[in-house]
């Protein structure tokens, strides 16, 4: 997973990739409202879905995103 | 052709398994291949054997004293199934087990399955990590037909289904097949009522829907009837 630590290599991650390699994730989901951990198409969907899907501020969520992933790396 | 035997580290019961162990099921296991319709075991028969499927779908189906039939799961690849007869001896199958196409599976004595766990806890841990999953799956299922609308029940059996063995296109939409007297059966509703919610979807552009198969156009949509997000 160490190319996830960009936002390019992240909006491609599907949620269910993302919250495996970063479970502390699941508070980023709760934080934007999105019901995302325990989704049945979390393997379908990535992080860019996410954003469009719930028109979230594409910015604001992945620098939280790419925040948790470079801590953990 | 035979099997690979560590291919059968893909059977979620088998992921802790060590490669010795593999082999010795597979050398145990006679494969058996079936044509669509045609059934691996039937509800009532003794539960001597368990399978695992290699390849190929099926479906596992219960039938009340009437003959009324109930869809309780589809097994996808390397799913086990049909396993009561390694913790009860005396067991006879709960459900029938029908190909959806053609299929082959490994069929392995549930006596041997027993006898291994007896030195191998991985094993029982495992197959008791399979049987919570039926039990949650299966508890979520009654409370769906007890509380909730038809519609929320179709879709929430939808994307169960999607999850286990949907296709993601390269358009995005996500391809899952299965009939509509599967999805009838799935959701405890009738042929007549699983028709017309799916063309309600239609008109609504959440899916399109052919005969076998359904292409899921808005899966998020669907999402939000499951769980009735605003």
């Amino acid at each position: 997973m160490s190319t996830m630590n960009d936002k390019s290599a992240l909006s491609e991650t599907t949620v269910e990739d993302f919250l495996k390699a970063t479970p502390e994730a699941v508070s980023i989901f709760a934080g934007f409202h999105t019901a995302c951990p325990g989704c049945y198409l979390a393997r379908f969907c990535t992080l860019k879905d996410v954003v469009i899907t719930y028109h979230l501020d594409e910015k604001v969520f992945f620098e939280e995103a790419v925040k948790l992933t470079v801590r953990k790396s | 052709m035979p099997i690979d035997p560590l291919n059968l580290r893909r059977v979620s019961v088998f992921q802790n398994a060590t490669d010795d162990d593999l082999r010795l099921f597979a050398k145990n296991g006679i494969e058996r291949s079936i044509e669509e319709g045609e059934y691996f075991f039937f509800q009532g028969d003794p539960a001597i054997y368990f399978y695992v499927l290699i390849s190929g779908r099926a479906k596992l189906m219960q039938a009340n004293p009437s003959g009324q039939q109930v869809n309780l799961r589809t097994i996808s690849e390397w799913q086990m199934f049909g396993a009561l007869g390694a913790v009860s001896e005396e067991a006879t199958y709960p459900a029938s087990a029908q190909a959806l196409e053609h299929s082959t599976a490994l069929a392995i004595k549930s006596a041997f399955l027993k006898e291994m766990m007896n030195t191998r806890p991985y094993l029982s841990f495992d197959l008791m990590k399979l049987m919570t999953d039926y039990i949650q799956e299966m508890q979520e299922r009654y409370r769906e037909l007890a509380t909730e609308k038809v519609e929320r029940r179709i879709a929430r059996a939808v994307l169960r289904l999607t999850a286990q063995m949907g296709i993601k296109t390269a358009d995005g939409n996500i391809e899952l097949a299965f009939t509509r007297q599967d999805m009838a059966e799935m959701s405890g509703t009738t042929l007549y009522t699983v028709s017309r919610v799916l063309s309600e979807w239609e008109k609504r552009g959440l899916v399109e829907s052919g005969r076998e198969r359904v292409l899921i156009r808005n899966p998020h949509g669907l999402v939000q009837i499951a769980e009735e997000l605003d």
